[in-house]
C-alpha cells in the first residue's frame, strides 16, 4: 500500500471514530500503536508509563477525533504530535528521573519496521533535513536531541555540556532559521 | 563563532516552535497550552511547527505495546457513550409534546445516519407545531446542535448532538435576524439541552428566517457583547 493510500485510509478511520465507531478506533490503533508507542517510549524510557500515555492518547482520539482536520495535518502527524505532547507533559510531571538512560532508549528493538511506512510524506521530511543541514551542525544536533528526548532547556544544556544561555540561544536561532527556510 | 551571538529578544522568541520541539518547562508548557486554547493565531503557529517538525519522528522505531493494552482501551471506551440528551427533565418541562416528539425523531434520525444527516429525513412532512433546524459545523457540515422552534411557547430548544469547543472556550449562541447584527442568546451547555425564550420582536417569522450561530468564547461569554471567537456551528429554520 502506498503512503497516500494508507494516509487516506487512516484519515477516514479517524472520521469514523468521531462517530463513535469503535472498529474504526481499532483500525487506527492497529496501524499506529507501534509507531506511537515508540515515540512515547523514546521520551519516557519506561514501558509502563509509556503505555499509560498511549492509552490516554487513544482515549483522546476517541473523544476528540472530530478535531482532526485532514486539510491541516496528516493523520500520523496529528497522532504523533499528540503522543509527543502527552509524553513530554508526563516527563515534566515526574520531575527528577528526567535524565534516565539515553542509551537504553536508543537500544529499543525495532519490532515493527513497517510502521514508519505510514509516516509523514517523504517530501516534508526531505525539506526539513535540507533546512537542518543549513544550520551549524552543533545547533542542528541540539535541535534533534531536543526533539527526541523531549527534555527542558536546562536538561538539554547539561546533556550537551553547554551553559543554559548558550543552549537557549542555539535553539531559538535554529528555530528562527528553520522558520525562514521552511517558509521559503 | 555563533556561540557569541546576542540572545534572541523576547519579542522574536519562537515560542510555538519551542513548545513543539519540547524544550519548555512544565509551567511554560501550561502557559502555552492555555494560549493555544485562547488564541487561534497562536494555535495555528503551533500547528505550523507540528507539521514541520514531526516528520523527524520517522527516525523513531516502532515498538509493539503489550497485547493487553488494546483490550484495556476497548473496555474503557465500551463504557463511554454519547452524552445523554434526554435526562434533563427541567429543560423539557413546559415544552409542547409535539416539539419534544419532533426533536426526538430528528435526533434519532441523526443517530441512525450520522455521516449524512439528509435534511429530507428530518424535515416534517406537514406543518407541525414546532420546527427543527440543524445547526451544523461549517467545517465538516455535520450537525453540532438540533434547534427546535416551539411556536406554542415561543421557545427555542437547543440540543447538542456533537458540539466540541477548544479547551478553555465555551459555546455562545447568537441569533442574527436577516440584515441585522447578531444578538447573543447566552451560553450553551455542550452536554445537555437548553430552552431559551425568543426575544419578543423575533417571535413568528423573524426567528424562522434568522441565522443561528454558535461561536467559541471565553467562559462567561464574549466580554463586549460582540462575538470574538470562530463560528463553530450555524444554521437556520428556513430552507434556502
Amino acid at each position: 500500500m502506498d503512503a497516500d493510500t494508507s494516509r487516506a485510509l487512516l484519515s477516514r478511520a479517524i472520521a469514523r471514530v468521531a462517530n463513535r465507531d469503535s472498529d474504526a478506533l481499532k483500525y487506527v490503533y492497529r496501524h499506529t500503536s507501534a509507531k506511537l508507542f515508540g515515540v512515547c517510549l523514546r521520551i519516557l524510557n519506561d514501558r509502563e508509563e509509556a503505555e499509560d500515555v498511549l492509552q490516554d492518547v487513544y482515549l483522546n482520539v476517541w473523544n476528540k477525533a472530530d478535531r482532526f482536520d485532514p486539510e491541516k495535518a496528516s493523520p500520523i502527524t496529528w497522532l504523533v504530535a499528540m503522543a509527543r505532547n502527552r509524553s513530554i507533559d508526563k516527563l515534566r510531571s515526574r520531575g527528577s528521573r528526567v535524565m534516565a538512560g539515553v542509551e537504553e532508549a536508543e537500544a529499543v528493538p525495532d519490532a515493527a519496521p513497517l510502521a514508519s511506512a505510514v509516516v509523514e510524506a517523504d517530501e516534508d521530511r526531505q525539506r526539513l533535513d535540507g533546512c537542518l543541514d543549513q544550520l551549524d551542525p552543533k545547533h542542528a544536533g541540539a535541535v534533534r536531541t531536543a526533539f527526541f528526548e523531549g527534555v527542558t532547556y536546562d536538561a538539554l544544556a547539561q546533556m550537551i555540556g553547554v551553559p543554559l544561555g548558550t543552549m537557549k540561544s542555539w535553539i531559538r536561532r535554529s528555530l528562527l532559521s528553520l522558520r525562514l527556510c521552511l517558509e521559503a | 563563532m555563533t556561540d557569541a551571538l546576542p540572545p534572541v529578544s523576547d519579542e522574536d522568541r519562537p515560542l510555538a516552535g519551542e513548545y513543539v520541539l519540547g524544550v519548555l518547562d512544565a509551567a511554560e508548557r501550561a502557559a502555552v497550552q492555555s494560549r493555544i486554547a485562547a488564541e487561534p493565531s497562536f494555535a495555528r503557529a503551533v500547528e505550523w511547527w507540528e507539521n514541520r517538525l514531526t516528520p523527524l519522528a520517522s527516525d523513531i522505531r516502532g515498538v509493539e505495546p503489550s497485547a493487553g493494552l488494546w483490550p484495556r482501551i476497548a473496555n474503557l471506551i465500551g463504557g463511554a457513550s454519547k452524552p445523554t440528551l434526554w435526562n434533563n427533565a427541567r429543560v423539557w418541562r413546559g415544552v409542547s409534546v409535539g416539539a419534544v416528539a419532533l426533536a426526538a425523531a430528528s435526533v434519532a434520525a441523526l443517530v441512525l445516519t450520522p455521516r449524512a444527516p439528509s435534511p429530507s429525513v428530518i424535515a416534517p412532512a406537514a406543518p407541525a407545531p414546532a420546527e427543527v433546524a440543524l445547526i451544523k459545523d461549517p467545517g465538516t457540515n455535520q450537525a453540532a446542535l438540533v434547534a427546535t422552534l416551539d411556536h406554542a411557547t415561543d421557545t427555542l430548544i437547543l440540543t447538542p448532538v456533537a458540539m466540541t469547543m477548544p479547551e478553555g472556550r465555551e459555546p455562545e449562541l447568537w441569533i442574527i435576524p436577516e440584515g441585522q447584527k447578531a444578538i447573543s442568546l447566552g451560553m450553551l451547555p455542550t452536554d445537555a439541552p437548553r430552552a431559551i425564550p425568543l426575544p419578543k420582536d423575533l417571535r413568528g417569522a423573524g426567528a424562522y428566517t434568522a441565522l443561528l450561530a454558535v461561536t467559541d468564547e471565553p467562559p462567561g461569554g464574549a466580554p463586549t457583547g460582540v462575538a470574538t471567537g470562530s463560528v463553530r456551528a450555524a444554521g437556520k429554520f428556513a430552507k434556502t
